[in-house]
Formats: C-alpha cells, sequence, structure tokens
C-alpha cells in the first residue's frame, strides 16, 4: 500500500508536491515545529465536534445555520529563531552597524519573514463544533495539518470530551462514498486518506478516541478538490442530520455554496461559465 | 543471530517500501504488527490494513492487534524467529523534516529494541544526478544493479571527523563524497555515497546517536527505471539474504491486495514467443 500523488506532470512518483519552507536541504540539524494555538473553548458546551477541510464549507452554510465564530486556531512556523541551520557564519556579536558592506542587508529582511501562518476559524452553531482547516499543497506544508490534527485531538482527548467526533474528508483514491469509523471501516487497499482529515484520523487512532465519519471521492490536488453532483447529494442528505434546519432549505443552500465556492466540477456548476 | 532493523528510504519508483511489503506478506504467518510509530514528519496518511489475497483476515495484524483496522503512515513489524524488525514507511517525509524523523522517531527504536544492525534500502534511477556522480565507469558496464555498502560503527571518531571534513573544508565544492563512511563491494554500481542522499543524514544521526547497541549499518540501493517496480521490488526483497544473515531467499513472492490494479503481477516477459502484446 504506497502513497501515490496527484500530479498532472511526469514528476518521480516519490517525490510529493508541497511547498519548500526549509531551503537548506543538506542540513544536518533538526528542523523547528509549527506551534498551535487554540482559543479557549469549554468543549462541555459541545456535543459533537465535527473536524473537516475548507473543501467541505458548503455544507456548512453561515447565515442559514446561524453559526458563531469562537476564535481562530493558529499555527506558526517561526524559521527566525535561530534554531535552524544558516547558510552563513554565526557571530556572537552583531556586526551590522560596524560593518554594513560585510554583512549582506538581503539576508537580515529576509530571516525577518521568514514567519509561516495558518489561521483556521472554529465556528459553532447549536451544540455543534466546526473546525475547518483551508489547505493548499502549493503554500501549506503537510507539517501544519499534522500539527493541528495533533493539537486539536490531543484537545479532545484530554478535555475528555464526551460528544461524538464526527471526520469528513475526501479521497481522490476512492470512487463513492464511505463511512468509516473506529469500529469499523468501508476503505479497501489500495485506498487511502491523506491531508487534514488523514492526519485527524490517525491521531484519533493514536489517541483511541471514537469517531465516526465520511470519505467522499474527489478529483484534484489537497486544497482543490472538485466533487461531483452525486457525491454532494449523498454528502448533503447525510450531513441533514447534524444540523437544525429545513432539509430542502438546507439542501438548495448548499448546492448555491457548493457552485461559489468552486468545489463543482466544472461541467456540472451550469450552463455558462 | 544479529538483532535487524530494516528502513527503507521513499526513493525512485517506490522500489525500497515494496520490497518491504513482498517481505512482511510473504512471511505474514512469521511477521507481528509491534506498533505504530509518530508521524508527524511524514505526509499523513490512513488507510484499511492490507492483507495477501488468499487470507481471509489482515494475519499480519490480527495476531498481536486483533482490533486494529487502521493503518498509519509508519509501523513496525517483528519476526522472532529471524529477529528483523521491518519499518514500514507509507509515505513520503515532508520537505525539511527527514533529520527530525531520523532523531526523534528512528533512533529512539534503535535503543528501544536493542538494534545491532540497521539495513537501509534504497533506490536510484538515471535521473538522479546526485548518486549517479558516486557511481563508478566500469561498474556501469557491469550486470549488478544492486549496491551493498556497509559502515562499520565501530570507527565514530574517525567517521565524524570526516563527516567535519565534509561539511567545513570544502564548502566550494557542492556535492562532497564521504569515501570512507561506507565500504562497498567491488561489484556494487554505487561505490560512494552523496551528501545529498538520504542516506547520508541517517548515517551521520545514527553514528551520531551512539547506541551501545549499534554495529553496523548497511546500505542497500538498487538501480531502478522508474514505472511498474514491482519486478525491481522482487529483485531487491530476493538480494536481502545477502545482506542480512537470518534471512533466507523467500520460496514464493506473495504481494499484498494493494498491488492488484496498481502494480503489474505477472513478470515481465522476456522473450517474443509470449507475444508482443500481453
Amino acid at each position: 500500500m504506497l502513497f501515490k500523488q496527484w500530479n498532472e506532470i511526469a514528476e518521480p512518483r516519490h517525490q510529493l508536491d508541497s511547498p519548500v519552507i526549509i531551503a537548506n536541504e543538506g542540513t544536518l540539524q533538526t528542523s523547528v515545529l509549527p506551534q498551535v494555538t487554540l482559543p479557549p473553548i469549554d468543549l462541555q458546551n459541545f456535543s459533537r465536534v465535527i473536524l473537516t477541510s475548507a473543501i467541505m464549507n458548503p455544507l456548512f452554510p453561515e447565515k442559514l445555520l446561524k453559526s458563531t465564530i469562537l476564535g481562530d486556531l493558529k499555527v506558526i512556523l517561526d524559521l527566525s529563531s535561530g534554531k535552524m541551520a544558516l547558510d552563513h557564519p554565526m557571530h556572537s556579536w552583531n556586526f551590522d552597524e560596524n560593518f554594513p558592506n560585510e554583512v549582506d542587508p538581503a539576508y537580515v529582511v529576509e530571516e525577518r519573514s521568514k514567519t509561516f501562518e495558518l489561521c483556521a476559524p472554529i465556528v459553532s452553531f447549536g451544540r455543534t463544533l466546526l473546525i475547518s482547516v483551508k489547505e493548499n499543497f502549493l503554500k501549506t506544508s503537510p507539517i501544519f495539518l499534522n500539527q493541528i490534527a495533533k493539537s486539536v485531538v490531543c484537545k479532545l482527548a484530554q478535555g475528555a470530551f464526551e460528544g461524538e467526533v464526527v471526520v469528513l474528508g475526501t479521497s481522490d483514491q476512492i470512487t463513492e462514498l464511505k463511512p468509516v469509523s473506529d469500529k469499523e471501516t468501508t476503505l479497501n487497499p489500495p485506498e487511502f486518506v491523506t491531508s487534514f482529515v488523514g492526519a485527524v484520523i490517525t491521531q484519533l487512532i493514536e489517541k483511541s478516541l471514537p469517531f465516526q465519519g465520511l470519505i467522499a471521492p474527489s478529483e484534484g490536488p489537497v486544497g482543490f478538490e472538485k466533487l461531483n453532483l452525486v457525491t454532494m447529494e449523498e454528502l448533503i442528505t447525510l450531513c441533514h442530520q447534524w444540523v437544525d434546519s429545513n432539509k430542502e432549505i438546507y439542501r438548495n443552500e448548499c448546492y448555491r455554496r457548493w457552485r461559489l465556492d468552486g468545489a463543482a466540477l466544472g461541467a456540472q456548476s451550469g450552463l455558462y461559465i | 543471530m544479529v538483532r535487524t532493523l530494516i528502513v527503507p528510504l521513499v526513493s525512485t519508483g517506490n522500489v525500497p517500501q515494496l520490497a518491504l511489503d513482498l517481505l512482511v506478506h510473504s512471511l505474514s504467518s512469521e511477521f507481528d504488527f509491534v506498533k505504530s510509530l509518530d508521524s508527524t514528519f511524514v505526509h499523513p496518511f490512513v488507510g484499511p490494513l492490507d492483507y495477501v489475497l488468499d487470507q481471509h483476515v489482515p494475519v499480519l495484524f490480527s495476531k498481536t492487534a486483533p482490533q486494529k483496522i487502521y493503518s498509519t503512515a509508519l509501523e513496525l513489524f517483528y519476526n522472532e524467529s529471524k529477529d528483523i524488525y521491518v519499518l514500514q514507511q507509507r509515505t513520503p517525509v515532508i520537505q525539511g523534516y527527514l533529520n527530525n524523523l531520523i532523531k526523534e522517531t528512528i533512533l529512539p527504536l534503535i535503543d528501544e529494541f536493542k538494534i545491532e544492525d540497521v539495513v537501509i534500502l534504497d533506490s536510484f534511477g538515471p535521473l538522479d544526478d546526485d548518486v549517479l556522480e558516486a557511481t563508478t565507469v566500469p561498474a556501469r558496464r557491469g550486470t549488478n544493479l544492486i549496491s551493498d555498502g556497509t559502515c562499520e560503527v565501530g570507527s565514530v571518531t574517525d567517521v565524524i571527523r570526516s563527516f567535519e571534513q565534509s561539511l567545513n573544508l570544502n564548502q566550494g565544492s557542492e556535492l562532497h563524497l564521504p569515501s570512507s563512511l561506507f565500504k562497498f563491494t567491488p561489484d556494487s554500481l554505487q561505490q560512494e555515497i552523496s551528501s545529498k542522499q538520504q542516506i547520508f543524514h541517517f548515517a551521520y544521526h545514527l553514528l551520531n546517536g551512539k547506541s551501545p547497541y549499534l554495529k553496523e549499518i548497511k546500505y542497500c540501493s538498487a538501480f531502478v527505471h522508474e514505472g511498474d517496480n514491482s519486478e525491481d521490488a522482487h529483485l531487491l526483497c530476493d538480494h536481502l539474504p545477502v545482506v542480512i544473515e537470518s534471512l533466507d531467499k523467500l520460496l514464493k513472492h506473495t504481494p499484498p491486495v494493494s498491488w492488484k490494479g496498481v502494480y503489474g503481477l505477472r513478470p515481465v516477459p522476456i522473450a517474443f514467443d509470449e507475444g508482443i502484446y500481453v
């Protein structure tokens, strides 16, 4: 069972597209990890936590569900802390002022900007908490997704969360909607789940937390997945159980959002472009 | 018996991972699942348990973890009769975090399980320029496509000196070949390792880990062409007994069901009597 990339370019398949955040590949030092900050939220107020990626946002229309933002989940990777291996010698004294020509000013600017940040709003509707992470295989390194998954699941495990944990993900390796849970899975080899939801399920398994969820078939690379009409219809039917709204209104709003968000396949987004 | 840990590098054609798939599934009655390892430093992965086609249950997992229904990115297996640990890695390392993976995930295993020999499997192809520079022209004309190198951990001081030289004194040359690190067999295609290769990072951290148990690092690298590399995986798997004493040549290769539809399961036709069209 191996990991294969989604890519149109014939690159070696053992290399996956992800942003280069640490330029010095030859370094033998370890890299710093992104730090995750979660807003203070009392989990006891909620009976359900939905963990998903932004591609599923059309299923949770804010206005219809009257959802409120509780705070931002922030992940910061600070590469300017001096812990990283640098390409130039380090000095115990700051020579910038006395030797301006010797110290490359371009480097100083570069060092200051070596901070990467990712924010994900945590929203609630009714007694449901929704954490939806916007992925982008061009800009977001998977280390961010792994760290978010770790922190969120740790928080659920520590807080002895008694409600249900729902995961909603996509995979380009499957052809139909697959229910998953901690008790059973409908995935068959060589199907697999990657990206944020893959990281979340990995952490939930590690912490032995019960969960249920759905993995939807998608096309496209991480962060730019497209869902087809059949999948969307199934998702809407299944997700309606978690929202408190008239089914027909919910359904129409989901379809509208799905088309607007660009998650629809081109041929199904209407007659005109 | 020497306690051995086999580690695949995610490299050209995924051949090392496929070779280990073959090893653990062909000997699935002997190998047991030990544990999942922290997969922070590799791309996320979760999938169902893999199994061999004629098995009704995933034998590899059912003996020690009957409740398990998902596979994760890094899993450790153990064969007690041969005293071999196998680390299966299912996804590539996240860019920039190779050193973290080795230091924080793999090194602790060596102490925890008192590993004496670490066997690292690698593969490279015609496009891997940094590795090709490390091959010799006479060797390229040979027919042996698998290279075997050994690093005796005993003379750590010499080796560390070699690292220091390679890191500081040769800043001008982009590619330095630490020649004294691995001793390759004379018929190996690869006669050196380059500092750009993953094996260089592994060797550096394993040697600096100063494990009291570790005696040898063995490096086994196959020359492959990117494509359907299941046949290369069979060859690399058959080569393993050359570097691991306790392992006998597998009588029958049984690939896992996940290969079906992804990799060809039939041997490559070598004569026209099998027809041009398959």
